[in-house]
């Protein structure tokens, strides 16, 4: 598992480099433009900076989750349907980890960048409710973990522009979704509930595929 | 594939079906209720004499009681999701109770807190950017203590109400914090002595904290009492209470008080700066020329009420207590009567987007009636009452059918509005289909939803719309015209949904599914529309089929017989008699048969 863990990173090293840029990048951004801007408005950017990288990021996992499922490395050969179901559902847990691992990896330092960032605020310290943090971070987490598992039901579709196109529509209505639901419990029960659904779903299409 | 399996797959192939159709289908909801809710016009207004009667008016000058509201100040300031919690973050979160500053560095903070069930005196100091929070104290029903005492009692949830006090004594200030404990039915004062100094324009406090009691007033045993909202000045506020960090809906209903212009003058700093120095008497005619010098005596003054208090009830009954007895002492009127249609018509404040309610005094203080106004749920219809001392309707306006003021309040409904406006019917019609494309058993959930949810809610609510038109509609299960309303507005979604159904189950049919799984198909995309018909589509089998020699409908070729026809497979012929031919074996026959030399 851990060899097969380790191919998947190689695989998708180049995006891994491209999280990195994309998280530092903009949380460097803003970090100046506050920076410069702070006389006049000190707050103003925190916010809206972590959002714009975390938007690209999500759209980021979408990608990998539709390359893991579309393209696999071996030659040539999609060694993803070579194997026996025992070796599939290896491979699948192993896409399904490295979707959280990019999550972790680049959700984390962005929230505790965001959290630090927020609780630096000389000016009333915002009042946030404990539950509501909570329901904010676990939300967070989800979404683009959605994006993820997004990306591999979509890669599972065998016509390539439907996948592209179905990519971009659904990954911008689940953005939509995430502008009208916000952090609240229900948000994050519908979110689970849509996660479970996509990695089943998937998970059957692509164990049922020929060999 | 195992039945249980293609069952689990079905289901979790149509959850995501119908979670990216519900997305479609919000904001085609909110932009159909936006363009609705912005056709209506956005002021009525009662005029004096005529109306109100509240004072001896002048002939030519009669003052004007309006009530204007702003869609799209609804619109923006209702923010959805992360909108609003950013904004949230960004704003100045607003404190349950007031905080009195000593300085810059350290003031106090009234909470109440849930774990302890009593209001914490919490004092914050702050050291450069470090604020160090400490408890000063605990305030129960039965008083106030310095350490945590279990003997002050508990109080339930209490209903929190702003601050009251005498600012305008020299430096000593009695201030009063009130609320209002469900648990006891009492209303409750947390008084003590403050203070008060200015530093560099700036008000302090100094608190005696010895001097904190707590003031309990009689048991509130009034039918119907269920207070949900105790202010000076009655107004929209979120779930969470007033002054909480959700309550950062501005309102987007106002009521305003125009009196005479000589008034005006002397009462408003904006209108003074805008003719100071000017004699009213040598203004132009359409500023000055009708006008007489009106005694500032006779003229009523529109204010929320300062040491007294309106206490709302779920059902719009506002009454009046008086801050020192903690009683109420009279009854002060009813939110106005608002909604999109007949059945939808309501006084209650959960159905209203906005609502407002003010006092009216004499400049000596003696109260003379409450204005109370309201927007319905959707924001489409809005009227206004005016309520006298002894708590009479003595005025009532609301938008009619002819897009006139009217007083009848059987006209008030904002179907009947929209119906007769230029872009109205197409409007609503459009809003009507668009409605209709949502899921007919999700469409049945909205009237429970529009019942748990309050107006605000709209914007968060994912599967279900508590303000379609079947959400507005109120549960009357007796009436003959409820069912037959109901049966209107769903028509066409479910007349859709039994259209796909029937193709649904012609195409299992024909595919060879058993009575079972039509008949459960069929159920299942009459109750939740185009979605199910999708995952429908979805999950037909590929299977390869040929054309049946009997009835020439297509056959599955796994299946022993045809699932149209019921007809078996055409066998072949079988040979019984051995064929008049035989394969010749040559080098046998070269063999037996050599050739004649």
């Amino acid at each position: 598992m851990w060899t097969l863990f380790k191919r998947e990173c190689e695989d998708v090293w180049y995006y891994l480099i491209a999280a990195i840029l994309l998280v530092g990048g903009s949380i460097a951004f803003f970090e100046f433009a506050e920076y410069s801007d702070k006389p006049s408005n000190p707050e103003g950017y925190i916010v809206p900076g972590f959002i714009f990288g975390y938007v690209l990021l999500c759209i980021l996992l979408l990608g990998v989750g539709a390359n893991r499922m579309v393209f696999d490395r071996a030659n040539g050969i999609f060694t993803f349907y070579a194997g026996h179901l025992t070796t599939r559902c290896r491979f699948f847990i192993v896409r399904l980890l490295l979707g959280a691992m990019f999550v972790v990896l680049f959700y984390i330092p962005a929230l505790c960048w965001l959290l630090w960032k927020l609780s630096q605020q000389a000016t009333s310290p915002p009042d946030v409710p404990a539950g509501k943090l909570a329901g904010m971070a676990v939300f967070l987490f989800l979404l683009p973990l959605t994006g993820y598992n997004l990306g591999l039901r979509m890669g599972q579709v065998n016509k390539k522009i439907i996948h592209n196109l179905g990519s971009i529509c659904l990954g911008v209505m689940l953005f939509s979704f995430a502008i009208l639901k916000g952090f609240d419990f229900e948000a994050v029960i519908v979110l689970l509930a849509l996660n479970v659904s996509l990695i089943y779903s998937a998970w059957q299409r692509y164990a049922a595929a020929a060999l | 594939m195992k039945p249980q399996r293609k069952l689990c797959l079905i289901l979790a192939v149509g959850f995501i079906v119908l979670f990216f159709w519900c997305i479609g289908l919000y904001w085609s909801n909110v932009i159909c209720s936006q363009v609705t809710s912005v056709i209506p016009p956005s002021s009525i207004s009662m005029q004096e004499p005529k109306e109100l009667n509240v004072w001896t008016p002048t002939p030519h000058h009669p003052g004007s009681l309006s009530c204007y509201f702003s869609p799209s100040t609804f619109f923006s300031n209702r923010q959805i999701g992360i909108t609003r919690f950013i904004q949230t973050l960004e704003q100045q979160p607003k404190q349950e109770f007031p905080s009195l500053y000593m300085d810059d560095s350290h003031w106090i903070d009234f909470v109440y807190d849930d774990m302890t069930k009593q209001v914490l005196v919490q004092q914050t100091e702050k050291h450069g950017d470090k604020e160090t929070q400490t408890i000063a104290g605990y305030i129960g029903p039965k008083g106030y203590s310095s350490t945590k005492n279990p003997a002050l009692g508990t109080f339930k949830r209490p209903l929190l109400m702003p601050p009251s006090g005498d600012h305008a004594k020299n430096n000593i200030s009695y201030f009063s914090l009130f609320f209002y404990d469900p648990a006891t039915r009492r209303f409750y004062r947390i008084e003590m002595n403050a203070e008060r100094k200015f530093i560099s324009k700036k008000v302090y406090f100094t608190i005696a904290m010895d001097s904190i009691k707590v003031v309990e007033g009689p048991v509130q045993n009034q039918p119907d009492w269920a207070p949900v909202q105790i202010d000076h000045r009655l107004s929209r506020i979120s779930d969470e209470g007033p002054y909480s960090n959700e309550g950062l809906y501005m309102g987007g209903l106002n009521i305003r008080w125009s009196p005479p212009y000589k008034v005006i003058r002397q009462f408003r700093d904006s209108y003074a700066d805008q003719y100071a120095g000017v004699d009213p008497n040598t203004m132009p005619d359409s500023e000055a020329t009708k006008e007489k010098i009106i005694p500032l005596e006779n003229v009523p003054i529109m204010q929320p009420l300062k040491k007294d208090f309106f206490v709302l009830h779920q059902n719009g009954r506002i009454d009046y207590l008086d801050g020192k007895t903690l009683n109420v002492v009279r009854y002060a009127g009813y939110l106005p009567e608002v909604g999109f249609y007949k059945n939808s018509v309501s006084r209650r404040p959960r159905d209203m987007a906005d609502y407002e309610a003010f006092g009216f005094y004499d400049p000596n203080g003696v109260y003379l009636g409450t204005v109370t106004a309201a927007v319905s749920r959707d924001g489409v219809m809005m009227a206004m009452d005016f309520y006298d001392a002894k708590g009479n309707l003595s005025a009532h306006k609301a938008v009619d059918k002819d897009f006139h003021f009217s007083n009848k309040p059987d006209y008030a409904t904002g179907i009947s509005l929209l119906k007769d406006t230029s872009n109205g019917p197409s409007l609503l019609t459009i809003r009507y289909l668009m409605e209709n494309m949502q899921p007919p058993l999700l469409r049945l959930l909205d009237m429970p939803a529009a019942e748990w949810m309050d107006p605000d809610e709209r914007y968060s609510t994912f599967f279900v719309h508590p303000n379609s038109f079947i959400g507005l509609m109120k549960f009357e299960f007796d009436r003959l015209g409820f069912w037959m309303q109901l049966l209107f507005l769903m028509m066409p979604s479910l007349a859709i949904g039994g259209w796909l159904g029937v193709k649904a189950r012609r195409k299992a049919a024909l595919l060879g599914y058993d009575t079972t799984d039509k008949d459960i198909w069929f159920i299942a995309i009459l109750a939740f529309g185009i979605p199910a018909y999708i995952t429908f589509k979805l999950a037909l089998p590929k299977e390869r089929m040929v054309t049946c020699a009997n009835c020439g409908n297509p056959r599955r070729v796994e299946f022993d017989i045809c699932q149209s026809c019921k007809r078996d497979w055409e066998k072949t012929k079988t040979l019984t008699t051995p064929p008049d031919w035989s394969v010749r074996d040559l080098a046998k026959t070269a063999a037996d048969n050599p050739p004649v030399s």
